[in-house]
C-alpha cells in the first residue's frame, strides 16, 4: 500500500490474542484481529476509537504505547515502524506519542508528590530549548488551567479528580507531543468536570496542534470532541469515517445498536421498543463468519461463512454484507 | 525532587515508623537488651568467660550477680555474649535472606515468563521441606564429621531456608506493582526500566521487606535456638540457644540450680518478644497502608 | 397518590479526626407509591449515604443525627433491629453499588438465592422458593438454567440481572438501586434500565433510582431531585426539571452533558464541591453560584419550599 501522504500514525493489520488459563487448558480470546486505520497529518485532528468492554480497544492502545507486542502487523509513526527503531529513535517517539489514562488517582506513585513525574518527564524527555525544567512545567501547567501553587509539592491524595487529570494532561505536554493517546480520560469524572477536560483537550487541539487519540465507549463524549471515529467490536472495525456522518447516520448493525442504546438526556426522546438482543457471554466461542452474526437483527446466510471485509460506502468504510 | 525533598521523603519513611508505638517500644527494648550487654562486656575481665574463674554453680550474690555456671563462668557476662552472639546470627541469616530472597522473587515476580516459573518451583521446594529437619540433618552431618560451627556460619546455615518467605512476599508486591498505572507511566515519561525499579517500586516494596527481615530474624533466633537445645549449636560460642542447652543438658532444674537456667530462659523470652512486638507494629503499618508509603 | 416512603429532616454526620462533616443536611424527600423516583448528584453529593441511611447501614464514624424516615406510615429509624429485619428485603430492596461483584464466587447462584431467603423467612419451602426463582428469573430476562452457575461464568450485565432478581424474590414495595449500570457496557445498560422500568409497570414496585448518570434519569423516572453537597436542592417532575431547570446547579449540570451529534459548546461548573469539613456559610453552592445574590446567599440557608405544584426548590432566586 503505497502511501503518498505520510500518516502521523498508521496501524496497518495488527492482531493480538491472549492466552489465559493453565498450561493445557488455556483459552484463546483474539483481543485484536486484523486492525488497521491511520491518523494523517496534514492538521491536528481527534480521532476516535470507540468499543465496548472486550472490545479491543485498550489493548490498542497499549501496543500503540509500545506495552506490548502485537502478534503480527505493525504500527508505523511517521513512516516508521515502531517496534523496530534504535533507543534514539524510541525516546524521539516518547517525546512525540504521549498518553493520558483513565484512572487520575492510580496514574500517580502516592509515595512521591505529583511533580515527581512532571520532572522525570522534562529531565527525561527533553524541553524546548533554553527553558529550564521547572519553567517548562510551570508552562506545561498553565496551559491546562491549572496554577502551580495550586499543585506544586502536593501529593496525589490531596488534589481533586478533575486536578489530576488536568496534571496528566499537563504531564504528557511537557515533552511537545504530536499525538497524545487518551483512554477513557474523563470516564471517572463527575459531568460538570468531563466538559471542562473535553473543553481543554479541543483548546489544546486548536492552540498547542496536539492530535488525539480519543478511546472511549461513550459516544456522546466522543461525537463532541471527535472528527473521526473508528467503531470496534470484538476486535474488529465494523464502521470507520467522519464523525458527523457516523454519529447522525449510522450504517454498521452493531453502530446502529449503539447509537440507539445510548440513553438521551431529554425526557422526551425516550426509547420505544424493548432491547432484544442477547448479552454475548465472555466465553463464547469465536465465530467463523460476522462476529456480530447472533446479534444482528439483519443476519443472512453469506454472514455465517466468512467475516465481511471494510468496503468503502461514500467517504467512510463499512464491514457489513449490507452494503 | 531537590536534595531537601529527597532528605524530608527519607525522614517521612522513617517518621511513620517512628510514629508506631509499637515498633518503638520493640526496638528500644532489644537495643537496651544490646547496650546492657556490652556494657557489662567492658566492665568484667575476659577472663570473667573461661573456665574456672569463680567457684562454679554459685548462687547470685554480691560479688556474681547472676551467679556462676557449671564451669565456673559468670554468669551476668555469658548472658552478655549470647545477646550479642544471637543478634549476631539474626542479623546475618536475615539480611542474607532477605536480600537473596527480595532479588530472586522480584526477578521471577517481574520478568514473568520462564524465569518466574523455575524461581517459583525453586522457592516453593525449599518452602515445603520441613526447614528444621533439614538443618538437624544438616548440623549433625557437619558435627559429625568433626568441624565446629561458629556463629557466622550458623547464620548462613539458618539462611539457607530464610530466602523463602521473602521470596514469596516480594514476588507477590512484583507482581502487583508491574501493572500499576504508575508504573506505565513512568515508562512513557522515559524513565528507563532500571530506574523504574529502584524509584518507583522499591518504596513500595520496603515496608514487607522489613516485616520479612524482622520475621526471618526473630526465626532465625528461634531456630538457632532450638539447634543448640538438641546440641547441634556452636559448642564454642555462646548463644541464646547454648546458654539453655547446658542447664538442660546437666539437669539443672532437678538439682535446684535455678539461676542457671532461669535468667537464660528470660532473656530468651525477651529479646523474642521485643522482636514480637516490632514485627506486630509494622504488620500494623502496612496494612492498612499509610497514606506516604 | 400515595406516600410510600417519606424522609423528613433527615441529618446524617461523620466524625473523622474530630471534624464532624455533615454528609445528608436535613433532607426531605417524599416518593410516591408506583413511581420510579430519582435521586441525581455528583460524587460525595450524599446520595449513597442517603439510601444506607434509609436501610439503616449507617455505622460510625457515621451517625443519623436527626430526621424520620417513614415507611408506609412508620418511622423506620424508630423501629428496633428485630422489626426492622422483617422490613429489609421484603418490603424494601436494596441493589447496593457494584453489587453484581458481591456475588459469592464460590458458590452456584441458586444456593445463594436459598442463603438469602432462608435467612429472611423460614418458612418458604425449597420447593417454593425454586419456583419463584424461576418465575423472577423469568421476568428478568435471564433463562432458568443460569441458577446452576457459578458468577464468573456470567457476564457483568447478566450478575446485574442476577442481583436485582434476588432483590425482588420477597416481592417488596419499594426496590433501591444505587448506581445499577455504572461499568456496564452502554448495549447492556439500555437492559438494565429497561428492565427496571419493566419491573415498576409489571409489578407495580416503587424504584428509588440513585445515579449520577442524568441521561439515565431522563431516560425512566417519573420524578427527580437533585442533591449537591448533603442537600436536596430541587425535586420536580422530571420532564420539567429538564426543560425548565430552576436551581442554578441543575441548570449548569444539565448543560454539561454532550448530546451525541450536538455540536453546542459545553460548559462545566467552575470552582470544586465544597469541603465539608468546613462548609461555605449560607447556600452550599453560593461560591460558584453565577447568580449569587451578595449579602443573602453567603449569609442565609435556603430552605426547600414548594415554588410551584410538585415544584420544590431550594434557592433564594424563588419565593415559595
Amino acid at each position: 500500500m503505497a502511501v503518498s501522504v505520510v500518516n502521523l500514525l498508521e496501524v496497518r493489520n495488527i492482531s493480538k490474542t491472549f492466552v489465559s488459563g493453565f498450561l493445557f487448558s488455556g483459552r484463546k480470546v483474539v483481543a485484536v484481529d486484523k486492525v488497521s486505520f491511520s491518523i494523517p497529518g496534514e492538521k491536528p485532528i481527534i480521532f476516535v476509537l470507540a468499543g465496548e468492554s472486550g472490545s479491543g480497544k485498550s489493548t490498542i492502545a497499549r501496543i500503540i504505547l509500545k506495552f506490548i507486542k502485537p502478534d503480527e502487523g505493525e504500527v508505523l509513526y511517521k513512516g516508521k515502524n515502531i517496534f523496530a527503531i534504535n533507543s534514539k529513535e524510541d525516546l524521539l517517539y516518547r517525546r512525540e506519542v504521549q498518553a493520558v489514562f483513565q484512572d487520575p488517582y492510580s496514574a500517580f506513585n502516592p509515595v512521591y508528590p505529583v511533580d515527581h513525574i512532571l520532572s522525570i518527564t522534562a529531565r527525561r524527555l527533553g524541553v524546548d530549548q533554553g527553558k529550564g525544567i521547572d519553567e517548562a512545567i510551570d508552562v506545561a501547567l498553565v496551559s491546562v488551567g491549572l496554577r502551580p501553587e495550586e499543585v506544586r509539592g502536593k501529593y496525589p491524595y490531596q488534589l481533586s479528580g478533575g486536578q489530576r487529570q488536568r496534571l496528566l494532561l499537563a504531564r504528557a505536554l511537557i515533552p511537545r507531543p504530536k499525538l497524545i493517546v487518551a483512554d477513557e480520560p474523563v470516564s471517572m469524572l463527575d459531568a460538570s468536570l468531563r466538559a471542562e477536560i473535553l473543553n481543554l483537550m479541543l483548546d489544546l487541539k486548536a492552540k498547542n496542534g496536539v492530535s488525539f487519540l480519543y478511546i472511549t465507549h461513550d459516544l456522546s463524549t466522543a461525537s463532541y470532541v471527535g472528527d473521526h471515529i473508528a467503531i470496534l467490536y470484538r476486535g474488529s472495525i465494523v464502521e470507520i469515517g467522519p464523525i458527523d456522518d457516523v454519529i447522525p447516520n449510522p450504517y454498521h448493525p452493531y453502530t446502529q445498536l449503539l447509537m440507539s442504546s445510548i440513553p438521551q438526556p431529554d425526557p422526551s426522546k425516550r426509547w420505544q421498543e424493548k432491547i432484544a438482543t442477547p448479552e454475548v457471554s465472555a466465553y463464547k466461542e469465536q465465530p467463523i463468519g460476522c462476529k456480530f452474526y447472533d446479534r444482528c437483527p439483519w443476519k443472512k446466510e453469506e454472514c455465517r461463512k466468512a467475516p465481511p471485509p471494510l468496503k468503502k460506502i461514500g467517504n467512510r468504510y463499512v464491514a457489513c454484507y449490507l452494503y | 525532587m531537590s536534595k531537601t525533598q529527597k532528605i524530608t521523603k527519607m525522614f517521612k519513611i522513617l517518621a511513620s515508623l517512628r510514629k508506631n508505638r509499637k515498633v518503638v517500644f520493640g526496638t528500644t527494648a532489644y537495643v537496651l537488651a544490646l547496650f546492657i550487654s556490652v556494657f557489662v562486656l567492658l566492665n568484667y575481665p575476659p577472663s570473667s568467660k573461661k573456665v574456672g574463674y569463680a567457684e562454679p554453680l554459685l548462687p547470685p550474690s554480691p560479688e556474681h550477680i547472676l551467679g556462676t555456671d557449671i564451669l565456673g563462668r559468670e554468669m551476668i557476662v555469658l548472658l552478655a555474649e549470647a545477646v550479642i552472639n544471637s543478634t549476631i546470627i539474626g542479623l546475618t541469616a536475615a539480611s542474607i535472606g532477605v536480600l537473596v530472597g527480595s532479588l530472586l522473587g522480584f526477578v521471577g515476580g517481574y520478568y514473568g515468563g520462564t524465569i518466574d516459573y523455575v524461581s517459583r518451583v525453586f522457592t516453593d521446594v525449599f518452602l515445603s521441606v520441613p526447614s528444621l529437619l533439614f538443618l538437624i540433618l544438616i548440623s549433625s552431618l557437619i558435627s559429625s564429621l568433626g568441624k565446629q560451627l561458629n556463629i557466622v556460619e550458623v547464620g548462613l546455615l539458618i539462611a539457607l531456608f530464610a530466602w523463602t518467605w521473602p521470596a514469596r512476599q516480594v514476588r507477590a508486591q512484583a507482581l502487583s506493582l508491574k501493572e500499576r498505572d504508575f508504573i506505565y507511566l513512568s515508562e512513557i515519561s522515559g524513565e528507563r526500566k532500571l530506574e523504574i525499579i529502584i524509584r518507583e517500586m522499591m518504596p513500595h516494596m520496603i515496608p514487607w521487606m522489613t516485616a520479612s527481615f524482622v520475621n526471618a530474624f526473630m526465626s532465625a533466633i528461634l531456630t538457632e535456638a532450638g539447634l543448640s537445645i538438641l546440641g547441634l549449636g556452636p559448642q564454642t560460642d555462646m548463644t541464646l540457644g547454648m546458654l539453655l542447652w547446658w542447664p538442660l543438658n546437666n539437669a539443672a532444674i532437678y538439682r535446684g540450680l535455678w539461676w542457671w537456667w532461669i535468667f537464660p530462659l528470660a532473656a530468651f523470652i525477651y529479646m523474642f518478644f521485643s522482636l514480637y512486638i516490632v514485627q506486630i507494629g509494622i504488620t500494623e503499618i502496612i496494612n492498612p497502608r499509610s497514606r506516604v508509603v | 397518590m400515595s406516600v410510600l416512603l417519606k424522609v423528613e429532616g433527615l441529618t446524617v454526620a461523620f466524625e473523622i479526626n474530630g471534624k464532624r462533616l455533615l454528609a445528608v443536611n436535613d433532607a426531605n424527600l417524599e416518593i410516591h407509591q408506583g413511581e420510579i423516583f430519582g435521586l441525581a448528584g455528583e460524587s460525595a453529593c450524599g446520595k449513597t449515604t442517603l439510601a444506607n441511611s434509609i436501610l439503616r447501614l449507617i455505622k460510625p464514624p457515621g451517625r443519623i443525627l436527626k430526621g424520620r424516615v417513614v415507611f408506609d406510615g412508620v418511622d423506620l429509624l424508630s423501629l428496633d433491629e428485630e422489626e426492622f429485619r422483617k422490613i429489609r428485603w421484603e418490603k424494601i430492596a436494596y441493589v447496593p453499588q457494584a453489587s453484581m461483584n458481591a456475588l459469592n464466587p464460590v458458590m452456584r447462584i441458586y444456593d445463594q438465592i436459598l442463603d438469602v431467603v432462608k435467612a429472611h423467612r423460614k418458612d418458604f419451602s425449597e420447593d417454593e422458593i425454586r419456583k419463584r426463582a424461576e418465575e423472577i428469573f423469568a421476568s428478568v430476562g435471564l433463562a432458568p438454567d443460569v441458577l446452576k452457575m457459578y458468577p464468573h461464568e456470567l457476564s457483568g450485565g447478566m450478575r446485574q440481572r442476577v442481583i436485582i432478581a434476588m432483590s425482588l424474590i420477597l416481592n417488596p414495595k419499594l426496590l433501591i438501586a444505587d448506581e445499577p449500570t455504572t461499568a456496564l457496557d452502554v448495549v447492556v445498560q439500555r437492559g438494565i434500565i429497561q428492565l427496571l422500568k419493566e419491573i415498576n409497570m409489571k409489578f407495580g414496585t416503587t424504584v428509588l433510582l440513585i445515579t449520577h448518570d442524568m441521561a439515565v434519569h431522563a431516560q425512566i423516572v417519573d420524578r427527580l431531585a437533585i442533591m449537591y453537597a448533603g442537600k436536596i436542592v430541587e425535586v420536580g417532575p422530571v420532564k420539567e426539571m429538564f426543560e425548565k431547570p430552576l436551581h442554578p446547579y441543575t441548570q449548569l449540570l444539565i448543560a454539561s452533558i454532550p448530546r451525541a451529534g450536538e455540536k453546542r459548546k459545553l460548559a462545566g461548573i467552575p470552582g470544586l464541591p465544597p469541603d465539608l469539613r468546613n462548609p461555605p456559610p449560607g447556600c452550599m453552592f453560593h461560591p460558584r453560584c453565577p447568580f449569587m445574590i451578595q449579602g443573602k446567599c453567603d449569609r442565609v440557608e435556603p430552605v426547600l419550599q414548594e415554588v410551584a405544584i410538585n415544584r420544590k426548590v431550594a434557592c433564594h432566586l424563588y419565593k415559595g
